[in-house]
């Protein structure tokens, strides 16, 4: 039994194939697509993918000639049937100049195409006398919305091939011949290729995924804020370099501040206190009038290092530049969020991950993103894309390891390579800045006990200069004097110019901060 | 730390996380239902090869919604999708009196299944829009639901064009998996 249903349906796959072998029937009834994959059964005629999908949004019956099975009687009228029997039936009127017949893949025109063939039957060989006045009603009908579902039942009838007879005697089919006759001349050219259906399989295949990409408009919008991010952190990177040249020589401790309440905006220095901050800027203010006069000398040195230090970033694009453009993110745009995961969003973004999300940028992975762009499941903490698994630098991270660098791992596990200015260091620079801040301060304040008792012995040396004043450089001279190494690199911090040669390699980190 | 957070919040998600299965008979709206849903729109398809897979958000539950083909000789690849399925959306063209018998086989051919033995039924009488349809009720005769023991089932008329009745839908999906779970 199953043998011979098989062997049946077969037999229907062999005569299908034959039907749109032939010549009519190897273009789409609708749209002239090349190969129709699918059999309309209330018209009996062979169509393309895309416009079985319209004919289906009409109500009307398709059936996929390769994933449906025929019944006999449904083979038997395709077999009366076909596109050359449909073209005579409902488009014996119809001329290329009257309605333009539509090319693959224009789904708006096609749809007003079978509406105006098939619903309205415009051109429908039977209403012949009735041709003047639909013409005339042309213009209304047009503007016609299509209705959703009609019972075609009917019109199934007059496909008949008793009608398709009748109309034959007719003034008009000529004027249709001559149109076929133009198809045939295409088929000709066409008739090289024998193998249609395995053309036609993979033409489906690529239209089914053109399709699918129409289908998902969600991704567009996701590229704009993309492009506002970069925009925003190359003109930051440009926007730094313009300004840092004045205010370095003159507004050190400024700029230095301005770093620490980033830091402390970002969260990623909580450690650091207020009366710290104050009690190091007063330091600072300190030193750096002691260093004015140094600084004066050492102008052309400043310049250089400064050039190397713009260069520096340039070429890195990242680290402090990075911070200040998503602090800039944070602040512009906090508050604003799509949040369609779990979690919570501090910037406007769009969280589809099911992770913490407090970047600028998109989290679609599960995990935790407080950087750029983060698809993948791990963590992000860079400011650069994540797609893999961890990222803590600010750079590109599309392999499925970890990257702590700046740069690009593409590949396994770390990316240290261009670690210039990794997040990871930068705390651990902060850290080891912090230690020996408050080793300072211990220092300072034994100090200042000792000096106090010295002050009181030299009072008459020092009358004409303001006590504190005096404190703070016998201050700073006794704690460069003692502890050179802690001097010089908080003098790296504050002070770029300040020429330290014994570490060369943290400098070139800490004025990179700045 | 970080890591105990994300395993927390993967466990959460797990919870909140359903898999549905959407099937019916080639040209009942399927496809039209998961982008109406996913977009909110309704967009022109084509006939499904294959399957398409969507993620729907809706009241903190992650709707996986596998949306597969259902062409008459692609049927046979439904079953490949049954493991692991919690709701099986089943899709009817309320307009098509002439294939319900055919519905209603495959429906029963797919409750039969091993693996599909704990799964909710939600049937979308779906094409609600069009006149002269055949209403829920009809349609819960026709399929012969009352037949089924140990099933939790509904039929909500639905309309894949304007998107009337899907929430709905997703909604008593959503309730009845949480009853279960208690």
């Amino acid at each position: 039994m199953s043998v011979r249903l098989k062997s049946l349906d077969e037999r229907h796959t062999e005569i299908l194939r034959e039907l749109v072998r032939r010549p009519e029937n190897k273009f789409c009834a609708m749209c002239n697509e090349r190969g129709p994959n699918y059999a309309c059964l209330d018209f009996n005629t062979f169509v393309c993918t895309i416009c079985s999908g319209i004919h289906r949004s009409f109500g009307h019956r398709v059936k996929s000639i390769a994933m449906a099975s025929f019944s006999s009687s449904e083979i038997k009228s395709l077999q009366n049937g076909g596109n050359a029997v449909d073209r005579k039936t409902y488009l014996s009127k119809w001329s290329e100049s009257k309605f333009k017949k539509p090319q693959p893949g224009e789904i708006d025109k096609i749809k007003e195409f079978i509406k105006l063939k098939y619903q309205e039957k415009r051109w429908f060989a039977k209403k012949k006398s009735h041709k003047h006045h639909e013409e005339d009603d042309e213009n209304e009908v047009q503007d016609e919305v299509p209705r959703k579902k009609t019972s075609l039942k009917l019109s199934t009838k007059p496909r008949s091939p008793k009608r398709f007879n009748l109309k034959k005697p007719t003034s008009k089919p000529r004027v249709v011949v001559g149109d076929d006759s133009d198809d045939d001349d295409k088929d000709s050219d066409d008739d090289n290729s024998d193998n249609d259906s395995d053309s036609d399989s993979d033409n489906y295949v690529k239209k089914s995924h053109k399709s699918k990409h129409n289908k998902k408009p969600i991704k567009k919008p996701i590229k704009k804020p993309i492009k506002k991010q970069h925009k925003q952190e190359e003109t930051k990177v440009e926007s730094l370099i313009q300004t840092e040249q004045p205010q370095v020589e003159v507004k050190k401790p400024n700029s230095g501040g301005l770093l620490i309440d980033e830091m402390l905006s970002l969260g990623l220095d909580t450690s650091f206190t207020q009366k710290q901050q104050q009690q190091e800027q007063q330091l600072q203010q300190q030193q750096q009038l002691q260093f004015q006069q140094q600084q004066q000398q050492q102008n052309q040195q400043q310049n250089q290092q400064q050039n190397q230090q713009q260069d520096f970033i340039q070429q890195s694009g990242l680290g402090n530049n990075k911070i200040n453009a998503l602090k800039d993110l944070v602040t512009e745009f906090g508050g604003e969020s799509t949040t369609t995961g779990f979690g919570w969003n501090r910037v406007r973004n769009a969280l589809t991950g099911g992770g913490f999300n407090t970047g600028g940028g998109f989290n679609t992975g599960g995990g935790f993103n407080t950087g750029g762009f983060n698809t993948g499941g791990g963590f992000n903490t860079g400011g650069g894309f994540n797609t893999g698994g961890f990222n803590t630098g600010g750079g590109f991270n599309t392999g499925g390891g970890f990257n702590t660098g700046g740069g690009f791992n593409t590949g396994g596990f770390g990316n240290q390579q261009f670690s210039n200015l990794s997040p990871q260091q930068l705390q651990q620079l902060q850290q080891m800045q912090q230690m020996q801040q408050m080793q300072q301060m211990q220092q300072l304040q034994q100090m200042q006990r000792m000096q106090q008792m010295q002050q009181m012995q030299n009072q008459n040396q020092n009358q004409n200069q303001n006590q504190n004043q005096n404190q703070f450089w016998n201050q700073t001279q006794n704690t460069q004097q003692q502890n050179t190494q802690q001097n010089t690199q908080q003098n790296q911090f504050w002070n770029q110019t300040q020429s330290n040669t014994q570490q060369p390699k943290t400098t070139s980190k800490s004025n990179s901060f700045i | 730390m970080g890591k105990a957070i994300s395993k927390l919040f993967r466990k959460m998600g797990k919870k909140k996380e359903m898999r549905i299965l959407m099937l019916g008979l080639d040209a009942a709206g399927k496809t039209t239902i998961l982008y109406k849903l996913k977009l909110g729109q309704s967009v022109t398809t084509i006939p499904t090869v294959g399957f398409n897979v969507e993620t729907v958000q809706y009241k903190k539950i992650k709707f996986n919604v596998w949306d597969v083909g259902g062409q008459d000789k692609i049927r046979p690849l439904w079953r490949h999708y049954f493991t692991g399925t919690q709701g099986l959306i089943y899709v009817i063209d309320s307009n098509d009196r002439a294939r319900i018998d055919e519905a209603k086989s495959e429906l029963h051919k797919i409750l039969g299944d091993r693996e599909m033995s704990d799964a909710l039924l939600l049937v979308f009488a779906n094409k609600q829009d069009l006149p002269n349809v055949m209403t829920p009720a009809e349609i819960t005769e026709k399929l012969e639901l009352h037949k089924l023991r140990d099933r939790n089932w509904f039929v909500q008329p639905s309309c894949a064009t304007n998107g009337e009745g899907l929430f709905d839908g997703l909604n008593w999906l959503s309730s009845n998996i949480k009853k279960k779970k208690k």
